[in-house]
């Protein structure tokens, strides 16, 4: 299905939750939603029968700089395409639904976003850091993360150790 | 008489145990020898590549690359290599995308070569690994001719390589595929490790029927890579989505079959491996062959100065490595660093999978299923 | 024995107590002598036969010539120089006990071993159940290693050994019957003279019936499962339990769990050799050969056939380990119920057929 006629349908049924598409500026094109409509459209687009997106490939937190963003890019195995969601969700309180229940891989993905950059998935089984240890402070892909002088008694190096720019 | 008190005994397996492959640890709820309940702890080897990546130009990432999932580090570099080439709009000569091809399946035999051993050495046979290695290693001195580098090479650059092959490359390229595969007395090394290995029946006990993952949970839980196509889905990236120049060559991609038990079994992805080192090699012939006819030109001639890709821009780009589907998400902020790279790597899924294949089996069986799943913990912790 | 108690008490005229005791002191150590000796050779010809399968050299430096056979005994220098490590948490008594029983076990069962017609410890009327039930007691000290441990791998080890050892044993018990149906006795030397008939090879147990030389091979089956190599090597699986119930010993106490494992190896070819490979007895009677002083008693007397054919067994053993995977512990013990027992027990029952239609009983 091509993007524009994915992006009409996705508004005919879930108006303003559905936000815009990104074709030029994104392989796959982008579409970005509304947060609190995340698990709601990925079950969609998941269960729907000529979309079928069954395989989601990768789960992504990053920084935006003035808010945080996950983006999911799914893939369908039956009708070989590709489609990328974007939520942004505020620095506070970054919130959304976990879609672990739909794809048993955003699991780890998840925690690894909330491990990295602190956004918490409501509904995962299982929200805890992941790559870091538990008692970690701070998430580091935020942007403006500052190491802690310490950690159990062991200093952390805040120089990155390459300086050519 | 009061009655016996039984209970589950928690066990951890791991951070150091001679077959979590790496620095996993795994905790393991046991009844007996059967494993109840699994709890993967990764992260003991995370070394913030993607911080690193955040801090670094584009193409200075290409080394941190190689440290990922350094069994294949050629396959890391080119996935990478791709897709800042698609973000950034970077031609690549056709003579440099053979040399790819080429160094992409010598590194996925050299990586699949290191799993057969592994997997022996898991299942308590001890000489497949030295077999393997000993194939391994002449596909490394062909590296090190190249690229001087055994492990990590650096060798794939964006929109091109770091060195030209070296004179007497292909002719030594050509006597290992014929000690490999080519030769038809019985003694290339694919004969030998089937009599070794895969004609053993303890080893096919151990494996068929173990550890069953049908496709709709693989895809469910991201397994990608043999993996995935040992359930029976042909799924490989170079075939359903081809990249790079994989539709000019004429191969197979190999399926689980379950032909010594079920589809999806333990020894359908040991064989799926087995069959791919095979395609590998023909992929390598064809390339060789058609290298000549190629026009040879400066191999950093297409390599740009300095990327900017435009700002806002953003890509997935994902590739089929020996262990599954790597994935570049970048986004470009105009600068010439991405302003958020993640690394999708394959093992990293695949595992996430482990619980869900192996609870309910023996201790042993938990062994062969995660050596089946051929992971690197560079790439989990990255 | 006899001859070195009665040498002692006769030619150095010592009292009948002394001379006993020196007697048997002198012998053990002969004994613990050749153990150390055969084991030094043993694990260097294990690294040899491991790199002729693997296409490799092995070692190649330390010794005399080019074929490293001093490796070994460096080896053993470096493990007698370990640091002794007893980890805290360990039941420290039965954690120091456990290598001297297993050793024990198996440096007992040299008694019940005659390495040529004059040349063993003592008779035993009943010295095949002597051998059994000796070198089956190891399993108590693998038992007390992996228990005083304290880590759950070496109980993992220790329990799946327990389960392994009780049950070879009862396929090997079935196989000593097919045999004693033949020779009409327990006594080891009664089973050597019955294989020596003068025909060489063709007296062998081995090759009395068809049934005798499956036997053979499920004893050598049986046999490497009794002293846990692959591919039967459970208790000490690497690749699954880490070492299994040895993975908390260090330097000599560690050694002693592997001089006892490779001892057992070589009990295992002898055992092999006494019951079907005919003992000491030569391949062939070379008439001529017995007037020559040295020769004859090196061909004759001493320990060269057996050991020679015990080598053999060990070859054999060493092939496996390095070929074959390892089994599940499932596959294990159905191994032994539904597949040695019920073989063995059709083997005693054909056995009395054949003897009886060829009037051999």
């Amino acid at each position: 299905m091509n993007p524009k006629k994915l992006y009409e349908l996705l508004k005919k049924r879930f108006g303003e939750a559905v936000i815009s598409v990104d074709v030029e500026n994104s392989i796959p094109p982008k579409y970005v939603i509304q947060p609190d409509k995340v698990h709601e459209i990925s079950e969609f687009l998941k269960n729907t029968g000529d979309l079928e997106y069954d395989q989601l490939m990768c789960l992504t937190g990053q920084d935006l700089g003035n808010e945080l963003s996950v983006v999911l890019n799914l893939f369908s195995t039956k009708h070989y395409s590709s489609i990328t969601l974007e939520a942004k969700v505020a620095r506070e309180h970054p919130e959304l639904d976990s879609v672990s229940d739909l794809y048993a891989t955003a699991n780890w993905h998840e925690r690894e976003a909330y491990d990295m950059l602190g956004v918490v998935f409501k509904g995962h089984p299982n929200m805890k850091r992941i790559l870091l240890p538990d008692d970690w402070e701070g998430y580091p892909l935020r942007k403006d993360y500052k190491p802690a002088d310490a950690w159990h008694g062991m200093p952390i190096s805040k120089e990155l150790s390459h300086k050519h720019n | 008489m009061s009655r016996i008190r039984t209970e589950e005994m928690i066990i951890n397996m791991g951070p150091h145990h001679p077959s979590t492959h790496g620095v996993l640890h795994l905790v393991l709820h046991t009844d007996g020898e059967v494993v109840t309940k699994i709890e993967p702890k990764i992260g003991y080897l995370h070394r913030t590549f993607e911080k690193h990546a955040e801090n670094l130009q584009y193409n200075q990432v290409v080394p941190y690359t190689d440290r990922t999932d350094y069994i294949a580090s050629m396959n890391n570099n080119w996935t990478y290599a791709m897709a800042v080439e698609k973000l950034a709009g970077v031609e690549v000569p056709e003579y440099v995308e053979y040399l790819r091809v080429i160094f992409g399946e010598l590194n996925r035999l050299a990586s699949h070569l290191l799993f057969f051993g592994a997997f022996g050495l898991d299942s308590g046979a001890f000489t497949p690994m030295l077999f393997g290695f000993r194939e391994r290693e002449k596909i490394l001195d062909l590296f090190e001719m190249t690229c001087g580098a055994r492990l990590l090479y650096n060798y794939i650059w964006i929109g091109g390589l770091s060195h030209d092959i070296p004179p007497g490359f292909i002719e030594k390229t050509y006597d290992f595929l014929n000690d490999f595969y080519l030769r038809k007395d019985g003694k290339d090394a694919l004969t030998e490790f089937r009599k070794l290995l895969t004609a053993n029946r303890i080893f096919i006990e151990r494996n068929a029927d173990v550890g069953i993952l049908t496709k709709e949970d693989a895809i469910n839980l991201g397994v990608t890579g043999p993996a995935l196509r040992a359930t029976g889905f042909p799924w490989d990236l170079r075939k359903t989505e081809p990249y790079s120049i994989y539709d000019r060559f004429d191969w197979e991609v190999a399926v689980g079959r379950g032909e010594y038990g079920s589809i999806g079994d333990n020894m359908d992805r040991y064989l799926v491996r087995m069959k791919e080192m095979e395609e590998s090699a023909k992929l390598i012939k064809q390339a060789l062959d058609q290298l000549p006819s190629v026009k040879k030109l400066d191999v950093r001639s297409a390599v740009p100065n300095r990327i900017r890709p435009p700002k806002g821009k953003e890509i997935y780009f994902r590739a089929e490595n020996p262990r599954g589907e790597l994935g570049f998400y970048i986004r470009s902020d105009g600068s010439p660093k991405p302003a958020r790279l993640k690394m999708r790597s394959p093992a990293f899924c695949n595992l996430s999978a482990l619980p869900a294949m192996a609870e309910g089996w023996m201790l042993a069986d938990l062994v062969m299923i995660l050596g089946s799943l051929d992971i690197v913990l560079g790439e989990i912790d990255r | 024995m006899q001859g070195i108690i009665s040498l002692f008490e006769s030619g150095l005229g010592l009292p009948e107590l002394w001379a006993f005791v020196i007697g048997v002191v002198v012998f053990s150590l002969l004994i613990f002598l050749f153990i150390a000796l055969f084991v030094i050779v043993a694990v260097w010809l294990e690294r040899k036969v491991s790199a002729v399968i693997q296409d490799r050299w092995g070692p190649m430096r330390a010794g005399l010539t080019i074929q490293g056979e001093l490796q070994t005994i460096a080896d053993t220098v470096k493990l007698l120089m370990k640091e002794d490590i007893i980890p805290k948490p360990v039941d420290k008594l039965l954690f120091i006990l456990a290598p001297f029983i297993v050793f024990t076990a198996t440096f007992m069962v040299f008694a019940g071993i005659p390495l040529g017609p004059n040349a063993y410890s003592g008779t035993f009327d009943l010295g095949l159940f002597y051998l059994i039930a000796i070198s089956s007691l190891g399993v108590i000290g693998i038992v007390m290693a992996g228990w005083a441990s304290n880590n759950k791998w070496s109980l993992y080890g220790a329990m799946r050994s327990v389960a392994q050892i009780v049950s070879y044993e009862i396929p090997i018990a079935l196989i000593l019957i097919a045999v004693v149906m033949y020779s009409g006795s327990f006594s080891v030397k009664e089973i050597i003279a019955t294989q020596d008939t003068g025909y060489g090879i063709f007296g062998w147990f081995l090759f009395r019936n068809p049934f005798m030389f499956v036997a053979a091979i499920l004893f050598l089956i049986a046999g490497t499962a009794e002293n846990n190599r692959t591919p039967f090597d459970l208790p000490e699986s690497e690749s699954e339990l880490i070492a299994g119930f040895h993975t908390e010993y260090t330097g000599m106490r560690f050694a002693f769990f592997f001089l006892a494992e490779y001892a057992n190896m070589f009990v295992v070819g002898v055992l092999l050799a006494i019951l079907f490979l005919g003992g000491y007895a030569p391949i062939w009677h070379v008439a001529a050969l017995a007037d020559i002083p040295v020769l004859g008693w090196f061909f004759g007397s001493s320990g060269f056939w057996i050991i020679l054919k015990a080598m053999l067994v060990v070859i054999i053993q060493m092939w496996f380990r390095w070929t074959f995977p390892r089994l599940r512990v499932d596959q294990l013990m159905y191994t032994a119920w539904k597949v040695l027992i019920p073989f063995t027990m059709a083997i005693i029952v054909l056995n009395g057929i054949w003897m009886k239609l060829f009037n051999l009983i």
